[in-house]
């Protein structure tokens, strides 16, 4: 029987099939991952190798995810930032899959102290099929810290990718979150903020292209459990040949969230009578002072738009993919690291040149 | 100034909980078994097609475990249930041949006069049964049957089992097999092609009896060219025990037909309300829901259209008030199965004083059905922090021309709302009382006038400080 993974927060009609998903993918079991990925540390940000620690705490209805990570992990860190301190540069965790180190089951504790700042990117890559990585990050955000936490997968088309993060957020913390999880063949991408804090704030801005026949299959989720929080999250993806996407976005204004705010948008430009498009997205609420707001949209490249571009000379596949590239580049360019960054950009110029042949 | 939550009532029932005195022609034990199917199909006098059928949906029931999802319904045992309750009373052509108590429960309701006033034909069904149906005559005469269920499977037993649980059959889902097995009442309308009823048809379902269930069936055939405007409205006492209603509405919406199907729903607080409702339009055909939800202790209802043919238009509209005790999960599904369809959802929900109201969704545009549209727009409004309010749609979308769009939006009544009114002169209370009758003023301008009235009095304001 397959693992249920990307629970829905709350069940709908089972023929919808997007209650959860059926992971069909291989599940490596205790393989060894003998690189160092670390490429900057940040003087200052303490960081050890993960060794026995642990603090896996997913939700009941993950329980094999958590399970599966605690039983195969092979790599992961302990990363602490003091108190009022804010690094001058960012942290970065590369995880370059090949064919001697295929398969990365990390597991990552950050906390960040009161006061303090990090800018945290993890990259995982690799050209081969047997590219596998499954990893859960838990993150600790503490009084007034800042977090911009960037995770870029670009797997080769035949890997397989499940990752968790959670954060628990304190008092007029912030966060941001960079998503560009869109390599591997079965994408599996689960993020949560949990905003504890009176006055904390979170926002999410993930990208995606689908492909041939990839799974995406996500599950973003904010938790206002504070007064005066603030969440945002921002799903843009193209989708193309016979690839199947399931994005769920949730709001959840639990009791004690009062004056609080939260919207979710989605825009998918879908470029294929083949693919499966599924958008979910769930505003729950058991306050009456909040305002929230979710949006989705679904459509093809805008023909007028399209005929602008054309009649200032440009050929239609280059239009099409200028206007694919202008809905999802705006989130690469928010990642803080230039070489990430570019890293992003060309991946997503090279599939899209692929889709569209220009 | 220190503001206070505005107080708003809940709708007022008091003319829906008077009970009439238990004076049944017939019923059967309470429970669900398959000597109880026979003997409501044999009460009935029905062709064995029809027994056949109820004999397969009870097997269905059996073996459809309950839902996984939704409101709990532990609340429900069929074995508590008394599936039919004949009154003392048959179907009626005049409503002096009924007998008073009866009379009585449909003039305070406002049946009567509405029939007067605004309808073209009436169906009262007490209980399990239609005990009274009417149609004027001019309507009769250009072809239009509207009958009873009952009446129409004798009457008209080819066209009926031609389209009878077609469109939703028992294996959809438990509650409709258990509606296959043990239906009774409801009614049958048929519009010929091109022509139109300019005045409204009406059914109205009232359940009496205590620990009972009622399970109508509607089944609405609009031909090509024609159009029709339907209304249901039902209504309960309130009681301890737990009542169920599992009705069936099939509506068949042929090409460039018309039907809108309008539902005040009020049952009372014990009711356990799992109603499905299916349309199926032909091409450049239109389907319009409108839809009042106020009653009710769970309320499972979906609505559904199916846009079979090429230029087929579906739009829905609702409003969901729901107060104390109460869970009312609603929504619709839409099926974009051909070229060119479109649909447009609106929907209003209120919750106050601990109840629940949830929407649920879905929209799918087949991989061969180009150029769809549709837009949904979904309003929540929170008057306090005790009750809940959730929104769940989902859309599968496959086909690259398809144009999707979904906004929701969840809190209390905006405070620079009240501050512009006020600006323009009103006092605060007049500010947010229109505030919330503009709320749910997309769904009384749907209705005829005598029911958008009574929705607008379902609902009393009573305004004081701020709302939320």
């Amino acid at each position: 029987m397959n693992p249920v993974l990307n629970i829905t927060p709350v069940k709908t009609w089972s023929w919808l099939n997007v209650n959860e998903m059926k992971y069909d993918g291989p599940l490596p079991e205790r393989a060894p991952f003998n690189k160092n990925p670390l490429i900057e540390v940040p003087e200052g940000v303490s960081i050890d190798n993960i060794g026995d620690s642990s603090s896996l705490n997913l939700e009941d209805e993950e329980a094999f995810m958590a399970e599966y990570v605690r039983e195969n992990r092979n790599h992961g860190y302990s990363i602490v930032v003091p108190e009022n301190f804010k690094p001058a540069r960012p942290l970065i965790i590369d995880y370059v899959l090949d064919a001697d180190n295929p398969v990365v089951v990390d597991e990552t504790s950050i906390i960040l102290g009161k006061n303090s700042s990090l800018n945290i990117i993890f990259r995982y890559t690799g050209n081969i099929p047997e590219a596998f990585h499954a990893g859960i990050t838990h993150i600790d955000v503490g009084q007034n810290a800042n977090l911009t936490l960037t995770k870029v997968q670009l797997l080769n088309g035949e890997g397989n990718d499940l990752d968790y993060t959670r954060i628990e957020q304190g008092e007029n913390s912030s966060t941001r979150t960079i998503l560009i999880e869109t390599g591997a063949k079965r994408t599996v991408g689960n993020w949560q903020s949990n905003l504890n804090g009176e006055g904390s704030s979170t926002s999410l801005k993930a990208a995606y292209i689908g492909s041939k026949d990839q799974v995406l299959d996500f599950n973003y989720r904010m938790n206002h459990k504070a007064k005066n929080t603030r969440g945002e999250i921002l799903g843009q993806g193209a989708l193309f040949d016979n690839c199947r996407k399931v994005l769920r976005d949730t709001i959840d204004f639990q009791r004690g969230s009062g004056g609080s705010k939260s919207g979710e948008t989605e825009n998918v430009l879908l470029l294929s009578d083949n693919a499966e498009n599924l958008s979910v997205p769930l505003l729950l609420c058991v306050e009456d002072d909040v305002e929230g707001t979710h949006a989705s949209t679904t459509g093809s490249i805008d023909d007028k738009a399209l005929f602008y571009l054309m009649s200032r000379g440009l050929s239609k596949e280059q239009a099409e993919k200028m206007l694919i590239e202008a809905a999802l580049i705006p989130i690469a360019m928010e990642i803080e690291h230039e070489n990430t960054r570019e890293m992003a950009l060309e991946f997503i110029q090279r599939r899209l040149a692929d889709e569209t042949n220009y | 100034m220190e503001m206070k939550k505005t107080y708003v009532d809940a709708p007022d029932r008091s003319v829906y909980d008077i009970i009439d005195p238990l004076d049944v022609g017939y019923q059967v034990s309470s429970g669900l078994t398959e000597e109880i199917v026979r003997e409501i199909s044999k009460q009935k006098n029905e062709p064995e097609w029809m027994l056949d059928k109820r004999l397969e949906s009870l097997k269905i029931y059996n073996q459809i475990p309950m839902p996984k999802w939704g409101p709990a319904l532990d609340k429900l045992d069929i074995d508590k249930i008394i599936t039919y309750i004949r009154p003392k009373a048959s179907a009626q052509g005049s409503w002096d041949s009924l007998p008073e108590n009866i009379q009585n429960t449909f003039d305070r309701l406002g049946i009567l006069e509405a029939e007067r006033v605004s309808l073209g034909g009436v169906g009262a069904q007490y209980d399990s049964e239609i005990v009274y149906h009417s149609i004027k005559e001019e309507l009769t005469q250009q072809g239009v049957i509207y009958t009873d269920m009952e009446t129409a499977v004798h009457e008209h037993e080819d066209i009926v089992r031609q389209y009878f649980m077609k469109l939703i059959p028992a294996n959809d889902h438990k509650f409709m097999a258990l509606h296959g097995a043990v239906w009774s009442g409801g009614s049958f309308v048929y519009v010929p092609k091109g022509v139109r009823v300019d005045i409204p048809l009406q059914s109205y379902f009232r359940l009496n009896a205590p620990g009972a269930g009622q399970f109508e069936h509607t089944l609405i055939i609009v031909d090509e060219g024609a159009s029709v405007h339907f209304i249901e409205g039902c209504s309960a006492p309130k009681y301890d025990v737990v009542n169920l209603h599992a009705g069936g509405v099939e509506l068949f919406v042929k090409d460039n037909a018309y039907l809108r199907y309008s539902t005040v729903e009020n049952w009372s607080k014990n009711m356990l309300n799992l109603n499905t409702k299916r349309a199926t339009v032909g091409k450049n055909g239109e389907i319009e829901w409108v839809s009042g939800t106020f009653g009710s202790q769970i309320t499972m209802l979906y609505p559904s259209s199916i846009l079979a043919g090429e230029g087929a238009k579906s739009k829905f509209t609702s409003v969901s008030f729901s107060g104390e005790g109460q869970e009312l999960d609603t929504g619709t599904k839409v099926f974009h199965a051909a070229s060119n369809t479109s649909s447009t959802i609106e929907s209003k929900s209120i919750s106050k004083d601990g109840g629940a109201a949830i929407y649920r969704s879905s929209v799918v545009v087949a991989p061969n059905a180009k150029n769809c549209k549709s837009s949904a727009s979904c309003e929540s409004l929170m008057l306090d922090d005790i009750s809940r309010s959730d929104t769940l749609p989902v859309m599968d979308i496959r086909n690259s021309s398809a144009n999707v769009g979904h906004e929701a939006k969840i809190g209390k009544i905006s405070e620079q709302a009240v501050f512009y009114l006020m600006s323009r002169g009103l006092t605060e209370e007049k500010a947010k009382e229109m505030i919330v009758r503009g709320f749910v003023e997309p769904i009384t301008k749907e209705l005829p006038l005598e029911y958008a009235v009574e929705m607008n009095n379902l609902i009393s304001i009573e305004l004081e400080g701020s709302i939320g």
